[in-house]
């Protein structure tokens, strides 16, 4: 996984912003799809992502544990995701007052599986994040988590096992629809 | 091996995780059972699916979209005015500032005029002098010039009068310029300039025409009419080339370029210029130095709001200044000594001796007076912990090691008692030069 997030956090403290790119990087598909599952769309799910980059830039000194980034930055993406939807709310409850008609959600490509992994519970849900959109191998995974590597392929089967039923529940009512 | 060891380790089979043993035994079971086969391939649909996604995602670039907002956001935080006061620290820190204060106009003076140096230089075909002429008109402009791999832009605000003459003008300097002091106001108004230091809630006020007429300079030189005037000479000269891109469309902007052909060390080999086509003001500058076989860009300069209106506020600083501030206004009470028929090492010298004699004295407000017109209580703060007992020597004054400061130096051993004990403290560095606006007159300065 290459240098740290604490060595670009740190860098990032100490006035060179331009290295919170490194971070960008490292993460944000992370947070599309961490995002995109609960917002239901990738063009909120990326204004939610900037949002909540942006927010974790500014609130770099506030980070005590460097090596929590990664947990720390989904907490301020799940909050920023709340902020959104109750905005969202908001506007259709206008939106049906006036009788418009309130968009549905976009499906994206593969939003099923965004939306599967979105509904992970949270312990399943970072271990795919970082295996799959932080771009972590099993033993980075393992490292970044304080988990044992055992821990990590053991918890990924548990977390495959769910995924492929919720996928399965989703086609299903597809199917009924 | 059984089915359920097999699904137990299926997943690190899949991550190339198993040892030698357990991948041969892994594979051996899964040739003869179809259910763990139909296993592993669900598996690796589910994990390739994720790993397409993962990809997919990974390809958005956030990057930029996220650095501009956090870029612009900043910028908008430092224009928001600070109203958080920070206790006074240590004193010392404080004397400095009246050194740093002046280092960081000389710096700021020095990347103007690095500036103004490489802007001297050329001639382009939608000419010039549209933009200097249309500058000329200017009564209010925002300028913010950002410096290498800084985050934090210095920024101006000016006011001319109806005959092209700066009248007013403010300027944030970001706390990487002033290590010591933090983020610092200057605004210069009526003759008169107050500096604030927001960490230490520190206000200065000087009536000195010298220092003003740096800063002023300083803001002149960025004035873009001024700009663009000295690029016009420099092409003139042919010492640049200067390349002028006109975009059909109106909305766009026109790019100057100007390169330098001088083989010098001047500090920009390169300036682009980013000119609005209707009304041919400047609308940005950009300064690259040349690194090897690379123009690398190393000052940013930002013109914006030309002509609206500078609320009065903006050049005061009364408002924003918290009532308990620690006030040194230089302008209301006699600073030093006077010269007389002295030489200037001999007043720098006297000046010395009675700042010592004051302290031996105990009598700060006079030790102040001596030094910058400090208030009696900091030198209190400063010097109070320690009892000064007798002057062992005094001078002579030479020229001081940092030129900028246009002072002299004047070395001094004086004996003192601290914590019961008694030592002499030997002053290398004790500054002496002439009071900023009020001519014949001498203080101390600077760190001691």
């Amino acid at each position: 996984m290459g240098t740290s997030d604490g060595y670009y956090i740190e860098r990032c403290l100490d006035g060179h912003p331009d290295d919170f790119r490194h971070l960008v990087r490292r993460y944000q598909a992370v947070l599309l799809a961490h995002l995109a599952g609960q917002l239901g769309s990738h063009d909120k799910a990326e204004e939610a992502a900037q949002e909540t980059l942006v927010r974790a830039y500014f609130a770099l000194q506030k980070l005590k544990k460097r090596e929590s980034f990664f947990s720390w930055l989904l907490g301020i993406a799940n909050r920023v995701a709340k902020e959104q939807q109750r905005s969202e709310q908001r506007r259709s409850q206008i939106a049906e007052v006036l009788s418009e008609d309130v968009p549905r959600p976009e499906m994206s490509h593969d939003f099923g599986l965004e939306r599967a992994v979105a509904a992970l519970p949270p312990p399943y849900r970072e271990l795919v994040l970082l295996r799959y959109y932080g771009g972590c191998s099993c033993s980075e995974v393992s490292q970044q988590l304080g988990m044992p590597l055992g821990t990590v392929t053991k918890n990924l089967s548990r977390a495959y096992a769910i995924l492929r039923d919720s996928l399965q529940r989703q086609n299903e009512s597809e199917v009924h629809k | 091996m059984n089915c359920a060891e097999c699904k137990e380790i299926l997943v690190g089979h899949i991550e190339g995780l198993l040892e030698d043993s357990q991948k041969q035994a892994v594979e051996s079971h899964l040739k003869t059972c179809p259910p763990c086969r139909a296993e592993l391939a669900q598996i690796t649909t589910l994990h390739d699916r994720l790993a397409a996604n993962g990809k997919n995602l990974a390809q958005r670039n956030l990057e930029n979209r996220v650095l501009d907002r956090i870029l612009k956001e900043q910028n908008l935080r430092l224009k928001r005015v600070n109203k958080t006061y920070t206790p006074l620290q240590l004193w010392r820190n404080i004397v400095k500032t009246q050194i740093t204060k002046f280092a960081a106009v000389a710096v700021i003076i020095i990347v103007a005029g690095l500036l103004i140096t490489f802007l001297g230089t050329s001639e382009p075909a939608y000419a010039l002098a549209q933009t200097i002429e249309a500058s000329h008109s200017i009564r209010y402009l925002h300028m913010v010039n950002y410096v290498a791999s800084q985050d934090e832009p210095m920024e101006f605000w000016v006011e001319f009068d109806s005959g092209g003459q700066l009248k007013n003008m403010r300027l944030h300097k970001p706390a990487w310029m002033e290590p010591d002091d933090g983020a610092t106001v200057i605004v210069w108004k009526d003759n008169k300039m107050q500096v604030w230091i927001k960490k230490k809630n520190f206000l200065v006020t000087l009536k000195d025409e010298e220092v003003a007429a740096q800063v002023l300079k300083q803001a002149e030189q960025l004035d873009p009419k001024f700009a663009v005037e000295r690029l016009r000479r420099e092409q003139e000269l042919g010492n640049a080339e200067v390349d002028v891109e006109v975009p059909t469309d109106k909305a766009e902007l026109i790019v100057v370029t100007a390169t330098s052909l001088k083989e010098d060390d001047s500090p920009f080999q390169r300036m682009i210029l980013f000119v609005d086509q209707a009304t041919k003001l400047v609308n940005s500058v950009e300064a690259y130095k040349l690194e090897g076989d690379e123009y690398r860009k190393v000052v940013t300069l930002e013109y914006y709001d030309y002509n609206q209106p500078i609320d009065a506020k903006m050049f005061s600083l009364d408002q924003e200044v918290s009532p308990d501030a620690a006030e040194i206004d230089q302008t209301a009470q006699e600073v030093g000594l006077a010269q007389g028929t002295l030489s200037d090492e001999e007043i720098a010298v006297e000046v010395a001796r009675q700042f010592f004699e004051a302290l031996i004295a105990q009598d700060y407000a006079s030790a102040g007076r001596l030094f910058e017109g400090m208030p009696a209580d900091f030198i209190k703060k400063q010097f109070g912990s320690m009892r000064f007992l007798r002057i062992v020597s005094v001078g002579p004054a030479g020229p001081h090691p940092i030129p900028e400061t246009q002072g002299l130096v004047v070395p001094s051993i004086v004996e003192v008692e601290k914590d019961g004990q008694i030592s002499e403290w030997k002053l290398e560095r004790l500054g002496v030069r002439q009071v900023h606006g009020q001519p014949g007159r001498w203080t101390i300065f600077g760190g001691i």
